[in-house]
C-alpha cells in the first residue's frame, strides 16, 4: 500500500499552488476527456479533495495487485548517488566563461570597433538563442521534452570544462529517481513544451551558427570575415581562445567519420547502424546518423572543435545506464576532424549491442511484424536499462537474462525492459533485446489477452520472435527450448520439417524439470507475421492453436495439434 | 464528478498496474563425463550430419562441460547434437534422439541428476561403463 503513502504525499505537496495534475493522475483526462490547463479542475472543493484521497484508496488498492510492479520506488527515502554509483559517471572541472553570452558579444564587438578591425559594418547584438536548464521533477516531465525531437538535450551544462567522458551524467544534488537537468540551447522564438520547468541561464548570440545559411543569418549583414573577428575576439576575452585556437574561415569543418562496435560472435568489428552522432561547439551542435557501414557526415560544417558523442537512443527508445540517466558514449576531449571509432569491450559495447538490437527491431526489416511500444503524444520512449547481471534482483530473486514489465510504462519509474547480460556474448545480448522487445510488442498488441496469456504463449510467441530477428543477423543462430513455457513451437510452425527434441519442461516459477521427450515435426510453412495475426485476441494455448488453424489453409495444418501437443506436454 | 474519475483511474490504472510481467531465468547445467568403461573413448557429436566437435575422453578419466538454457556461446555440447557416434578405441556406436537406449547419451534422462534449485544448478553425469562398450561390440 506505498502507493495510497505516494499519492496522499503529491496531494498534500502540490494542494495549495498546483500547476499541473500530478503525474500519476495522467490517465484521468485520457479517460474523461478533461483539459488540465485548468488547474482549478482538481481542488476546487474539499468534496474534490475528498474524492480525491478515496480514489486514492482505492488506486493504492489496485498497484498492490503486483507486489513488485511499481512499488519498488521508496518515494519516502530520498536517495543521491553514492560514490560507487558515480563510478563511470562524466566528471565536470570548472565553469568556463561564456563567449557566446549577449554581454560579452557586445564587449568583443565594441573592442572590434574600438580597435579599428572593421569598418562600415554595425550589428545589433540581442539574443538569437537562449540557453536553457530544464528541470524536469518526473520521468513523465522528461518524456515531454523527448516529444519534441527537435530539442538537441545535454544532460550536463554546456558551459563547463569536462574532465572525463563518462557513460552517463546525473547531477549530485539531484535525488537518483528525479531526471538529471537537461540543457540545450534553442533559438529565441522557439515555442517550448507545456509542463517542465526551465530557467534560462543565458541569452546567447551565436553569429557563426547559421554560416553556411545565406538565407537565414543571425549576424545580418555582417561579412563572414567580421563574424570570425567578433568569435575569436569573444573566445579571447573570456580565455578560451588558447585551448579552441583561433577560427579561419576557410578552416570551417564538417563532422563524420564511422562508428562500429566488436563482436564476439562474428569475430569483427560491426557498423554500428542508426545511431545519431553529436558533434558539438559550445551551443551549436551538428548532428548525423550512421548509416549501414557506420558512416555518419553532418549536413553542416562547424567553426571551432567539437566534443563527438553519441546518446544511446533513438526517438522511440532509450538505453539507460544508472538510476534514470541515459547512457552515452563521449569522446574524450574536443577535435577538429573526423571521429572514426571502433567501440571493443566494456560498457559501451554493451550499449552499442543493445542498441543494434533494438534499431533493429523498431526501424529496419522485421519480415511485416508489429513494431515494439512507441514514442510520441501521451505515450512514452521504451526504456531499456542496461544492468550488469549481479543486478538481476531487480526482474527477480533468480539469475536472470532480462525481463520485460509493461507496468514500467506507467509512470516512468521504471524501464519496461530489464537487461542482465553484460558478460554474455554479443549475440546472447543481441538475441535477449529481441526476444524482451518481443513482450513489449505482443503487450502493445493486445494488452487485456497478453496480461491474461498462458505463460506458454507469452514465452513461446517471444522465442519465436527472438530466433527469427536474431537469425537475419546471426544466421547460424541457435537456442534450446523446454516444454511449457519456452517452448519451440513457432519455430516448428516455421521451419522444415524433423525430429525436434526438448530435455525437459518447466513448472511452478519456471522451475526445470528434466524429462527428455522428442517428437516429429512435419508441420511447415507458416509465416511469423500470420503467427503474431493469430495470435491477436488470444490468451490461451488451445486459443491460439484453433487461431491459426482457422486463419489460415496450410497443407500440413492437419499436424498443428501434434505439435502443440507435444510443446505443452510434461 | 467523483464517479468519472474512479472510471477514468480503475480503467487506466488496472491496465497497466496489474500487467503480466515477464522474467526470463538462466538455467545452469554442468554435464560431467567419467570413463570408466576401459576403453579410451571419442563422441563425435553431430547436428543436420554435419559434424560439430569431438570429445575424447581416456578411460579412467573425466571432462565436464557447461551448458545454459538460453544458450550463450557457439560452442555445441553434446547434448545439443541430433545424433552423436561413440567411438571405443576399434568399436564405434551411433545414437539419434529418437533412439530409446538407457546408453543413448543424448538423452539427459540417462545421467545421473542433481539439482539446486535456488541458483537453478542442474548437475548432470554419465559414466561410461563396461556395458557401454559391450552394446558398441
Amino acid at each position: 500500500m506505498i502507493i495510497n503513502g505516494i499519492i496522499l504525499k503529491i496531494v498534500e505537496q502540490k494542494f495549495g499552488n498546483i500547476t499541473a495534475p500530478p503525474p500519476i493522475l495522467w490517465p484521468i483526462p485520457i479517460a474523461i476527456g478533461i483539459n488540465f490547463n485548468k488547474t482549478v479542475l482538481f481542488m476546487k472543493t474539499t468534496k474534490s479533495i475528498r474524492a480525491f484521497v478515496a480514489i486514492s484508496l482505492l488506486s493504492g488498492m489496485l498497484f498492490s495487485c503486483q507486489k513488485e510492479d511499481l512499488l519498488t520506488p521508496k518515494i519516502e527515502e530520498v536517495q543521491y548517488l553514492s560514490e560507487s554509483d558515480m563510478e563511470g559517471m562524466m566528471k565536470l572541472g570548472k565553469q568556463l566563461q561564456n563567449p557566446y553570452s549577449v554581454e560579452t558579444m557586445r564587449v568583443a564587438w565594441a573592442n572590434l570597433t574600438a580597435g579599428g578591425r572593421v569598418a562600415g559594418e554595425d550589428v545589433e547584438i540581442t539574443a538569437s538563442h537562449l540557453y536553457l536548464k530544464f528541470m524536469p521533477q518526473t520521468e513523465e516531465e522528461l518524456d515531454i521534452l523527448k516529444t519534441d525531437s527537435t530539442l538537441v538535450m545535454y544532460d550536463y551544462p554546456l558551459d563547463y570544462e569536462i574532465v572525463e567522458g563518462g557513460d552517463f551524467y546525473h547531477d549530485p544534488s539531484l535525488p537518483i529517481d528525479q531526471p538529471t537537468y537537461q540543457y540545450l540551447a534553442v533559438s529565441v522564438d522557439k515555442v517550448l513544451p507545456d509542463g517542465v520547468a526551465y530557467e534560462i541561464l543565458a541569452e546567447l548570440f551565436i553569429p557563426d551558427e547559421d554560416l553556411d545559411d545565406e538565407t537565414s543569418r543571425i549576424a545580418g549583414s555582417l561579412s563572414d570575415a567580421t563574424i570570425m573577428a567578433l568569435v575569436n575576439e569573444a573566445l579571447r576575452i573570456t580565455d578560451n581562445l588558447e585551448d579552441e585556437g583561433a577560427r579561419i574561415l576557410s578552416n570551417r569543418w564538417t563532422p563524420k567519420g564511422t562508428i562500429t562496435v566488436w563482436d564476439d560472435d562474428l569475430g569483427d568489428q560491426r557498423p554500428l547502424r542508426g545511431a545519431i552522432v553529436r558533434a558539438r561547439n559550445w551551443f551549436t551542435t551538428r548532428k548525423a546518423k550512421t548509416n549501414a557501414d557506420g558512416f555518419f557526415k553532418a549536413s553542416k560544417r562547424l567553426g571551432g572543435t567539437a566534443k563527438y558523442s553519441i546518446r544511446w537512443e533513438r526517438y522511440d527508445f532509450k538505453i539507460r545506464d544508472k538510476w534514470l540517466s541515459g547512457a552515452r558514449l563521449t569522446k574524450a576531449g574536443q577535435i577538429k576532424g573526423d571521429w572514426n571509432k571502433d567501440i571493443v569491450g566494456g560498457k559501451q559495447e554493451y550499449y552499442a549491442t543493445i542498441f543494434r538490437a533494438a534499431e533493429h527491431y523498431y526501424y529496419r526489416d522485421i519480415n511485416g511484424l508489429r513494431r515494439p511500444p512507441q514514442n510520441g503524444f501521451l505515450k512514452t520512449q521504451m526504456k531499456i536499462r542496461a544492468n550488469l547481471e549481479e543486478d538481476a534482483e531487480r526482474c527477480s530473486d533468480d539469475a536472470a537474462l532480462g525481463c520485460h514489465k509493461a507496468s514500467r510504462r506507467f509512470l516512468g519509474l521504471g524501464s519496461q525492459i530489464q537487461m542482465y547480460t553484460y558478460d554474455r556474448t554479443t549475440q546472447r545480448t543481441y538475441a535477449t533485446v529481441m526476444h524482451e522487445l518481443a513482450h513489449a510488442s505482443h503487450w502493445r498488441m493486445d494488452k487485456s489477452n497478453y496480461n491474461d496469456s498462458d505463460l506458454p504463449v507469452v514465452e513461446s510467441w517471444a522465442n519465436g520472435v527472438e530466433w527469427h530477428l536474431t537469425r537475419m543477423t546471426y544466421p547460424g543462430y541457435t537456442d534450446t527450448f523446454g516444454r511449457r513455457a519456452y517452448t519451440g513451437i513457432v519455430i516448428d510452425l516455421i521451419d522444415g520439417v524433423g525430429i525436434k527434441s526438448s530435455s525437459g519442461y518447466y513448472e511452478g516459477d519456471l522451475d526445470f524439470v528434466r524429462s527428455f521427450k522428442s517428437y516429429n515435426d512435419q508441420v511447415s510453412g507458416y509465416t511469423l507475421r500470420q503467427i503474431e495475426d493469430a495470435l491477436k485476441g488470444q490468451s490461451s494455448w488451445n486459443g491460439w492453436k484453433n487461431s491459426i488453424k482457422n486463419k489460415y489453409n496450410n497443407d500440413t495444418e492437419e499436424f498443428i495439434d501434434a505439435a502443440f501437443d507435444y510443446w505443452n506436454s510434461k | 464528478m467523483t464517479l468519472l474519475l474512479t472510471i477514468g483511474i480503475v480503467s487506466n490504472i488496472c491496465l497497466y498496474s496489474c500487467s503480466k510481467s515477464t522474467v526470463d531465468p538462466i538455467d545452469t547445467f554442468f554435464f560431467k563425463y567419467v570413463n570408466m568403461s576401459g576403453k579410451d573413448a571419442e563422441i563425435v557429436i553431430f547436428i543436420d550430419d554435419i559434424e560439430k566437435g569431438r570429445r575424447s575422453i581416456l578411460n579412467n578419466a573425466s571432462f565436464e562441460e557447461i551448458f545454459t538454457m538460453p544458450k550463450d556461446d557457439n560452442q555445441t555440447v553434446i547434448t545439443e547434437g541430433d545424433s552423436v557416434v561413440l567411438v571405443f578405441e576399434e568399436l564405434e556406436i551411433s545414437y539419434n534422439l529418437t533412439n530409446q537406449s538407457e546408453f543413448n547419451i543424448l538423452n539427459w534422462d540417462n545421467y545421473s541428476y542433481e539439482v539446486d534449485r535456488a541458483k537453478r544448478e542442474h548437475f548432470l553425469t554419465y559414466t561410461f561403463t563396461v556395458e557401454d562398450y559391450t552394446v558398441a561390440n
